[in-house]
């Protein structure tokens, strides 16, 4: 017996925005029908034709799709983790306990004599294309693969392999990497990472430099000159799913289970590492219960392997790692230190900031995004767009420590927590309220960004309009304005920790700034012909009968994209229920090539290319009937997959019958480019928590997020995303990586859940209310942009800034029961 | 997970001779909720065999004692004690306790017996490390990271805290135990039988028991008219982890003045621990607001904390005080 899910927003607040502004990063744009872009000069239409009014679908509450949601809830969905195969082997691994190691001995012999073993892999015998290493570059680094017929007898023959580790030094932390004899684990190159030497942002003795103005200038005619750091320890979100592979050759075909964010990518990365034709390779990712970005192919070098053993063996293999194993693969916010010097003029304003980032970067030779890529920047541009002197200088040192990047957003938490603490202290520096301060500072829709003296270099001419860039946040201010609004703000206790007695109140707010969506060309513009990018496509279908079938080939995250999906080609279509769309999806076999889920941009680009599928569809169906009947496509209508003639009286004709036992099936592309991808979106959290000045314990009592979304395609689905937003960045808030803090470089994963503590319903906020922003966006159908990761960012520093409201304390990352306590117990022995 | 010979014994006589047969290298088995996760994490100390329990009928009981008091079976749930009426009306101290015990599902699943004999949870044994429980001579706990799974309040050979909810509260209610071995039963208070660090058959453990020997029961002494208590348990996140500091109170009261106390604290020391200074000096003060921060400023005055985890001392004051406070309001 099914239970019909009654889709319920509760308190949350949708304010749209007006739909015209005379403003955008690429040029500018009026009533009219047109836009132009950029110094490419860019023409579409505005709202690509499709203006967000009269709506039939999209912006109503909507239960998820019942083809994807409920199979999660009754197991029936087949997880990578659930398939099971005649004759199927299994994987353990046996993996490095040192940050760093040489093998100088490895000995299997024994382990190849064990019961059920069939196969080893080491350094010695792994595969060119897919090798295994003899210098190990951090604890849990794989050492060897064990398959065997049964799970407990690959773990015993593990057990029985004999290493003999050259234990080496290593650089296990920023203090490490930062001092003077640190170990050169870069082959003698040093371990700091730089931009190389011809890049315009090249710094020597540093990663690199981005600068504005002249910002010793801007502190000696600055009235206040202060210096702040803030440290982030580190962090990871874990999804509950098992990371898992499986693999079954047939011949020289190969069908591998994966989990993850993508299909075709993961195929061609396995193709690489087993040196054979994507073609060969059925890749299936159906399901996934999350992987927030941190896990995925580019961390799961092991399934090459897994099914390079499979090969070997004949037997179809699966590797399902352990929890403790995972927090090995799966990509870590990294350790970080942020270092400012700022002026401030007399009424508050930032007239010089000098922002020093440390890091470390995990064992690449690659200077990570936290440095070398646009995202890095975003808060350092929310607070100096309007600043006329800045400078930024990054350290990212290689260690020996897991891969940093993407773990629910990249260069999100770990950089915003020093930003938004550090805008408190500079608003109670200034004499200022906090949100008033931020205020007075944020970046504003239509500020002018000049790329010839900072960091915009790198941008091309879609994203410039002569030259120069325009802040292309639509709500940078409403989110701001209402989120205070709705939260009660003015209620705010202005003195920190003045409030009696045992149990303190207090009130905090942080903002955050992000793509959103990463905006792109579709097929009929002409930028995605001029431009070079990643293509994202979907096919639409109409089978004989008149039934959608939405053919996108990326895996379930959990998040419900599909359902996004299946509401907006249901507007373009006509179809009053979803769940009347058929979805075939994370199969190589059934839907079309197409890049991986991230960082929020699944409804504008796979969503996009659905939605040109969908028009191609409609447009081909109408001609069909018009043709058929003998009437202009202009009289006609369609619903539901009924095509409606205008007249007196209207006369209908199926879709099936237009078919006329065929199936039609259109195919829409969107190409992922530099240009639009500019465009910014920004959230802010209110928060307010009590704080028990006994035992330190605090509880989030009310929450208001904020959100710069353009139209939101299904405010049921955004609701309960966003509420996860908050508690996933609750977790990194709270929560760092259990490194030892005597043995660097060890990691204490073997405690399963409690390595990584992941927040439970106790502790979620009394209340929380959403506040979306519709900033409708003029570029895209509908006027709709991503927002999943814009806010998420906001998140630690306004809880930090209301435990500090509350108690007069501020707290290093990690917040926990046990620094407020010795923080006030420091306060009390001061005072 | 580690292969292991499993046993089903009918009786505790049985199980008992298993036990006695195989020595250190056996191990009981009931809610496996423990035990279980020892031997998935391979640890160098897991036993190879097992002998299971459940089956054991005359295990699993709580039934009211002649004179008033309460016996609890071994492999009694956590959950069946929490939701035990009886238990609620005769000891509500104890169905609070039970009731903060790790969460939902593993109450359903754990036994009182098993929460009290628990292995500790320090990172380094089951990280697998070399330590003195896992068949090395050093603890790691006492020259590493131990920030939350080590003593305040000192050590022997291992610094691990001893991490049981359950022993806390029965031991503010004067509880004991009966054990059954091989040369018979044998009864004893649970201070006793949880005194920390103690090598026993060649193996350091927090309790006293020798390989061979079964936790059958758990007795506790009838009510006093006249009590209060509360269990007071501050961890990370409201369900699930382990206490960084608890305490649980048990007050005796004429009017509102404090005639006697039994102040328990866990997870700040390698047991169970018994803070007599506190419990003297409540002795004949009035109950109120003004005594939870006067007491609590008094406690734990011999405090040793190791390099990272003095917090811990303070937030065992602050649950002392909160309890205080509970039971004043």
């Amino acid at each position: 017996m099914s239970t019909k899910i009654e889709p319920s927003l509760g308190d949350a607040k949708i304010i749209t925005l007006p739909m015209v502004r005379n403003f955008s990063t690429g040029g500018g744009y009026g009533p009219e029908d047109t836009i132009t872009e950029g110094d490419h000069k860019i023409v579409t239409r505005k709202w690509q034709g499709h203006p967000p009014v009269d709506l039939a679908i999209i912006g109503k509450p909507q239960a998820p799709l019942r083809e994807v949601v409920e199979p999660r809830y009754r197991g029936t969905a087949e997880f990578a983790t659930r398939v099971r195969l005649p004759g199927m082997l299994y994987i353990k691994f046996l993996r490095s306990p040192y940050p760093r190691a040489a093998i100088r001995n490895l000995d299997t012999a024994k382990a190849e004599k064990m019961p059920g073993v069939h196969h080893i892999l080491t350094y010695r015998n792994a595969p060119k294309t897919n090798p295994l290493q003899i210098e190990l570059m951090l604890q849990g680094e794989i050492v060897a693969l064990v398959a065997a017929e049964t799970e407990d007898q690959a773990e015993d023959a593990v057990e029985a392999i004999v290493v003999d580790y050259l234990d080496l030094p290593s650089v296990p932390n920023l203090d490490i990497a930062e001092s003077e004899d640190a170990p050169d684990i870069r082959e003698g190159k040093g371990n700091l990472l730089q931009m190389p030497a011809n890049n315009p942002n090249h710094q020597a003795g540093a990663s690199a430099r981005w600068h504005h103005g002249d910002v010793n200038k801007g502190f000696a005619e600055s009235a206040i000159v202060r210096e702040f750091s803030y440290h982030f320890g580190g962090s990871r979100i874990v999804p509950m799913q098992p990371f898992s592979g499986v693999a079954m050759w047939e011949g020289d075909k190969l069908t591998f289970w994966g989990h993850g964010q993508d299909i075709y990518p993961s195929r061609e990365f396995l193709a690489g590492w087993l040196g054979i034709d994507k073609d060969n390779i059925h890749f299936i990712n159906k399901w996934n219960g999350g992987t927030f970005g941190g896990f995925g192919v580019r961390t799961a070098p092991f399934w090459g392997l897994v099914a390079h053993i499979s090969k070997v063996t004949g037997r179809p293999i699966k590797a399902m790692l352990t929890k403790a194993e995972e927090l090995y693969h799966i990509l870590h916010k990294p350790e970080t230190l942020s270092k400012f010097k700022v002026g401030l003029t007399q009424d508050g304003k930032i007239h010089a900031l000098r922002y020093e980032l440390h890091l470390i970067a995990g064992f690449t030779d690659s200077l990570p995004p936290h440095v070398a890529a646009e995202v890095s920047k975003n808060q350092l541009e929310l607070y100096t767009a309007r600043t006329p002197h800045w400078e930024q200088v990054s350290y990212a040192y290689k260690s020996n420590t897991p891969m940093i990047g993407c773990n629910r957003s990249c260069t999100q938490q770990e950089v915003k927590w020093a930003f938004e603490n550090l805008a408190d202290e500079l608003a109670e520096l200034a004499g200022l309220d906090p949100v008033q301060f931020r205020l007075l500072n944020v970046a504003q829709p239509g500020d002018r960004l000049d790329p010839a003296t900072d960091w915009h270099t790198e941008m091309k001419k879609p994203e410039t309009e002569s030259g120069a860039l325009t802040y292309d946040c639509f709500a940078s201010v409403e989110v701001l304005e209402e989120g205070a609004k709705a939260f009660g703000w003015d209620k705010r206790n202005p003195k920190p920790g003045s409030m009696p007695g045992r149990f303190k109140r207090g009130m905090g707010v942080g903002i955050s700034q992000h793509h959103p969506g990463s905006l792109s060309y579709h097929e009929d513009e002409p930028a995605f012909k001029t431009e070079r990018g990643i293509l994202w496509s979907a096919d639409v279908e109409m089978d004989p009968t008149g039934r959608v079938i939405l053919r996108s080939a990326l895996p379930d995250s959990g998040t419900n994209h599909d359902t996004g999906m299946a509401i907006l080609i249901a507007e373009m279509l006509g179809i009053s229920a979803i769940d009347n769309i058929k979805l075939m999806w994370g199969d190589s076999d059934t839907a079309p090539k197409t890049d991986q889920w991230a960082a929020g941009r699944t409804c504008t680009v796979q969503g996009g290319a659905a939605l040109v599928a969908a028009k191609k569809l409609k447009a081909e169906l109408l001609k069909r009937a018009a043709a058929k009947i003998g009437v202009d496509t202009a009289l006609l209508a369609l619903k539901d997959s009924v095509i409606t003639v205008k007249g007196d009286p209207p006369w209908t004709i199926t879709a099936a019958e237009v078919l006329g036992g065929a199936s039609l099936r259109m195919h829409g592309e969107v190409m992922q480019v530099q240009g639009r991808s500019l465009a910014k979106g920004v959230g802010a959290c209110f928060v307010e928590v009590e704080v028990d000045t006994w035992t330190g314990q605090f509880r989030i009592t009310r929450v208001v997020y904020a959100h710069d979304t353009g139209k939101v395609i299904n405010p049921f689905v955004a609701v309960s995303d966003m509420e996860g937003s908050f508690m996933q960045s609750f977790q990194v808030a709270t929560n760092s990586i259990p490194y030892d803090k005597e043995f660097p470089g060890q990691m204490h994963n073997s405690i399963a859940f409690l390595s990584f503590p992941i927040p439970t319903i106790m502790e979620f906020p009394e209340e929380i209310t959403q506040v979306f922003i519709e900033s409708l966006e003029p570029r895209w159908f509908y006027g709709y942009k991503g927002f999943s990761e814009t806010s998420i960012g906001s998140v630690p520093g306004a809880i930090g800034n209301a435990i500090y409201n509350a108690t007069g304390v501020r707290v290093s990352h990690p917040i926990s029961a046990e620094r407020i306590l010795m923080a006030l117990k420091k306060r009390r022995e001061v005072v | 997970m580690k292969p292991v010979t499993l046993y089903k014994p009918a009786s505790i006589a049985e199980a008992t001779q298993i036990l006695a047969y195989h020595g250190p290298e056996a191990a009981i088995y009931a809610g496996g909720t423990d035990l279980l996760v020892r031997l998935k994490n391979r640890l160098n100390a897991a036993p190879k065999y097992i002998v299971d329990i459940k089956q054991i009928g005359e295990l699993k009981f709580i039934r009211e004692t002649p004179d008033g008091g309460l016996a609890i079976g071994a492999t009694t749930t956590i959950a069946e004690v929490e939701q035990s009426e009886l238990v609620q009306r005769k000891y509500p101290l104890l169905t609070e306790t039970f009731k903060r015990i790790s969460s939902p599902e593993l109450r359903n699943q754990s036994t009182i017996a098993g929460d009290i004999m628990q292995e500790v949870w320090c990172q380094y044994l089951r990280g697998n490390y070399p330590c003195w429980r896992n068949g090395g001579y050093l603890c790691y706990g006492a020259i590493g990271d131990n920030s939350y799974y080590h003593s305040v309040m000192g050590g022997r050979l291992c610094f691990a805290v001893y991490h049981g909810d359950a022993a806390i509260g029965l031991e503010a209610l004067d509880a004991g135990v009966k054990v059954a071995a091989p040369s018979g039963l044998r009864e004893m208070s649970l201070e006793a039988l949880i005194p920390g660090d103690v090598m026993v058959d060649g193996r350091v453990q927090s309790h006293v028991l020798h390989s061979d020997e079964i936790l059958t029961e758990v007795v506790i002494p009838p009510p006093r008219s006249g009590s209060v208590g509360t269990f007071q348990k501050i961890r990370p996140r409201g369900v699930w982890d382990f206490a960084m500091a608890s305490v649980a109170l048990n007050l005796h009261l004429t009017g509102d003045t404090i005639d006697d106390a039994r102040v328990i604290f866990g997870g700040i020391a390698v047991s169970p621990h018994r803070e007599h200074a506190v419990e003297a000096y409540l002795k004949g003060k009035r109950l109120d607001g003004e005594l939870a921060q006067q007491a609590a400023a008094r406690a734990l005055a011999n405090a040793a904390p190791l390099k990272y985890n003095e917090h811990k001392v303070e937030t065992a004051r602050g649950a002392l005080a909160s309890g205080l406070a509970a039971l004043a309001a």
